[in-house]
């Protein structure tokens, strides 16, 4: 069943190719169908293709609430194909690449999976307005990163001879060369993810794409580098291997803090939110390398859905393109902008709080308090969410709280 | 030892030309360095399955210290067809770029609407 649904969704991507009437429809048929297959599929269990051993064969597993998480995409890609100009089929392909990211359990298969992204991410912006340019900037630097992730396999499957993450894990060996091939992987997802200093193709490419498939870029692309940082380094154990640590907390600590500082200072609005999301990304990172997978995946969802509706509001307007910026700006709205921001720069370097994650947790949170509010006091917009947006929004989130509080009050 | 020791300049200098190309500012010669540094790497996968004399097809299994390590020669085949269409891509793209702008350097390329 796990290995079908990716399948499915590719299967309707190319049968809409032959129906382009009929092509957003066939579409939302591809998705539900997927997403009901997920719903019948226990949570933890796993499936290998074909007849072969699960350390070299194809294995996917659906790991501890992913459901939800899954879920969560699926309902974001239903609301895109319905809001959105591009074509339905690319972005049912794209779906199918993240479900593989979501389900594969073994290195190779995830660099396939993101591989296929790629190829729908660089494809997605061609159908609306867009700069070549930026698309080469943007395609060379993920391909630099493909290849990056490479080494780091082929490092990683030299020492410890598997792929599969689970049997990585079983024959891990605390040696510097593993290291050395873990830090590819860092380097790769770091560029895919868009942290400093991997992070300059981010500012440069995403704000020059059309503003229909900002919102799922900024939602979900950068958020799957994270994610299989996250995935890998939860299976490796990355905590044992205390340089990398180090090096990694600093730079996800530089993203943070730089990412919203840059973002501040930006007149354009959609490069803001590029830069923003190399914030994000700093927070998320720091995450994956001190806390575990499990609790990160519902962040992950929270935040795809924050950022997609966020997004998708203030940049649907299309005659925005430009705002004042916290340091420029008039208005009374100034004021609480910079008490969240001294706010957060202030809990960020009190020695008092209990924990790292923690302090950069609320310090993230106060940054994106005080990055919205920026955005109220100096967007003007006509915009409106429809009444069907409004459904979808606060449907998501409602059914995610509660999901959520289940969860921690079940665990 | 010599083969493995040819096997690794090989890959240093793939790795070295294909990084150099890169930071040119030719669109052409930056693809050319993706491609070169893409033969390095797959060289790369194929020197960390430690190679042996025999290929793993068609012959008995009885002695497996002979034979060369199939997964990683899978591995390589799949990212050369997956590079071989994100490099294809890649063209298109430079091409376009480079025949509205009328020009090859990364730095004069001014496309931005």
């Amino acid at each position: 069943m796990l290995v079908s649904l990716p399948l499915v969704l590719m299967l309707f991507g190319v049968v809409t190719l032959l129906f382009p009437k009929l092509e957003k429809r066939l579409c939302l048929v591809g998705v539900i169908l997927c997403l009901a297959g997920l719903f019948l599929v226990e949570e933890g269990s796993c499936e290998v293709v074909g007849a072969y051993n699960k350390a070299l064969g194809i294995e996917l597993c659906i790991l501890e609430n992913h459901k939800d998480l899954i879920f969560t995409v699926g309902l974001l890609f239903i609301h895109f194909l319905f809001s959105s100009k591009s074509r339905p089929s690319v972005a049912l392909f794209l779906f199918a690449s993240v479900l593989g990211i979501f389900l594969s359990h073994d290195l190779f298969n995830i660099y396939v999976w993101f591989e296929i992204l790629l190829v729908c991410s660089f494809v997605m912006p061609i159908f609306g307005k867009y700069s070549p340019k930026a698309i080469f900037k943007y395609s060379i630097a993920s391909l630099i990163g493909s290849l990056t992730f490479l080494v780091g396999i082929a490092l990683v499957y030299k020492h410890t001879g598997y792929l599969n993450l689970s049997k990585v894990s079983e024959h891990i060996s605390y040696l510097p060369q593993l290291e050395i091939g873990l830090f590819f992987i860092f380097v790769a997802l770091g560029l895919k993810a868009g942290l400093v200093p991997f992070h300059f193709w981010l500012g440069a490419s995403y704000h020059k794409f059309d503003l229909d498939i900002l919102p799922l870029f900024f939602a979900i692309l950068t958020k799957m580098g994270v994610y299989t940082l996250a995935k890998i380094f939860s299976f490796l154990e990355a905590e044992n291997f205390i340089l990398l640590q180090g090096v990694g907390i600093f730079l996800s600590s530089v993203s943070l803090v730089s990412g919203f500082l840059l973002s501040y200072f930006e007149k354009n609005l959609s490069r803001s939110f590029a830069l923003f999301a190399i914030s994000k990304s700093g927070f998320l990172v720091l995450a994956a390398l001190i806390a575990r997978l499990n609790p990160m995946v519902y962040y992950l969802a929270f935040d795809a859905v924050f950022t997609y509706f966020l997004t998708y509001v203030i940049l649907k307007e299309k005659n925005i393109h430009t705002f004042t910026g916290i340091f420029l700006m008039l208005g009374w709205l100034g004021f609480p902008v910079s008490g969240f921001f001294l706010a957060a720069l202030w809990i960020l370097f009190d020695t008092q709080l209990n924990g790292i994650l923690f302090s950069f947790f609320v310090f993230h949170k106060l940054t994106a308090i005080a990055f919205i509010v920026n955005l109220a006091a100096n967007v003007k917009t006509d915009q409106k969410l429809s009444l069907t947006d409004k459904i979808f929004a606060f449907g998501v989130t409602i059914l995610l709280t509660i999901r959520t509080s289940y969860a921690l009050l079940h665990y | 030892m010599e083969g493995k020791f040819a096997l690794a300049v090989l890959i240093g200098c793939l790795s070295g030309v294909g990084c150099y190309l890169i930071l040119q500012e030719s669109v052409m010669r930056i693809l050319l360095g993706l491609s070169i540094l893409s033969t390095a790497v797959n060289l790369f996968i194929f020197a960390s399955s430690q190679p042996k004399s025999l290929a793993p097809i068609g012959k008995s299994f009885s002695n497996s210290d002979l034979f060369s390590d199939p997964l990683t020669q899978a591995l390589i085949l799949t990212a050369i067809v997956i590079g071989f269409g994100m490099l294809s891509f890649l063209f298109g793209i430079a091409c376009k770029t480079t025949e509205r702008s009328r020009c090859d350097d990364t730095a004069l390329i001014d496309l931005e609407d």
